[in-house]
């Protein structure tokens, strides 16, 4: 579970900095925090909707060509529809991981579960606002942030 | 006593004696096993093998699949499941299950709109699917770039 774990909370944080990164507006952030908890409490019954909600936000990202800041308006669009298909195939994979521990805690008993489910959520809720907090602290440093 | 009849709901509720373990189909010494102690005693071997083969043949026996999807939606306030299957129809008498034409119509338009649902969502996903594949690939189809609506 340590491995799954690692790479759930790096994925978090992952989708912190591209919920700032993209400007996504409060609203935005708290569904990917509810879609944290949510998937996190129900285990393997919340994949079809939390897919569908990124599904969405995916469609929304490129119905309405949302661009990061630091996207150079010169390069090809092809490196931003790789880019998009990354963020989408990461995102659903997230979620598949985050009801895989979810209903590995549902099995677990009741004060454990909640405990353990409790501690979880605050960490990866915390693992996202680092990912915001990393973006607007101007990481990486290979990003042109001077010419934004 | 109370303990056998809690073993006969078990069984009638699931379909095997109460047990942690993932649900396994049923056997007929599954049902056998819930006659009462003393009836089962007072059976001969051959009349066993008899009631074990009767009960055998009034056992559905489920044919294989071409598709066999299962999944469940946890919505919260409930949780619903959803069980796709392709087969070869091998019924050879109708299904008959009365039901009244309003709860009909009910399934008919459930059925349809989440049909609808489905079908918009999972087209949706390819055309967006398609299009990013096609652009990542450096396609471009349509001379000027879609900047997307309201650009």
């Amino acid at each position: 579970m340590a491995l799954p774990l690692a790479i759930l909370i790096l994925g978090m944080a992952g989708w912190g900095w591209w919920l700032a990164a993209l400007s996504v507006p409060p609203a935005g952030i708290v569904i990917a925090g509810l879609l944290v908890v949510y998937g996190l409490g129900v285990g393997w019954g919340s994949v079809v909707p939390a897919s569908a909600v990124i599904s969405v936000a995916i469609a929304l990202l490129v119905a309405f060509d949302i661009f990061p800041a630091f996207w150079p308006a010169n390069i090809h669009y092809k490196y931003w529809a790789y880019t998009v298909l990354v963020l989408w195939g990461g995102s659903v994979a997230a979620v598949c991981l985050l009801a895989k521990i979810g209903q590995t805690l549902r099995q677990r008993p009741g004060v454990y579960r909640w405990g353990v489910q409790l501690v979880l959520a605050t960490g990866l809720l915390l693992a996202l606002q680092t990912g915001a907090s990393l973006y607007q602290n101007h990481w990486p440093g290979w990003v042109p942030w001077e010419h934004l | 006593m109370k303990t056998y009849w809690y073993k006969i709901r078990q069984v009638v509720r699931t379909g095997g004696p109460p047990s942690e373990t993932p649900r396994l189909p049923p056997a007929p010494a599954t049902y056998l096993a819930q006659i009462h102690p003393e009836v089962q005693a007072s059976l001969s071997l051959r009349q066993r093998a008899e009631v074990e083969r009767v009960i055998a043949l009034a056992m559905p026996k489920p044919a294989p699949k071409l598709v066999d999807l299962r999944f469940t939606i946890d919505l919260l306030v409930s949780r619903y499941f959803i069980v796709l299957m392709v087969g070869k129809d091998r019924r050879r008498t109708r299904r008959d299950v009365p039901v009244s034409r309003l709860t009909k119509f009910g399934n008919w338009v459930m059925a349809v709109a989440l049909l609808l649902g489905f079908n918009l969502a999972l087209s949706t996903s390819v055309v967006m699917l398609v299009y990013l594949i096609k652009s990542a690939l450096g396609i471009n189809l349509l001379p000027g770039h879609f900047r997307g609506f309201g650009n």
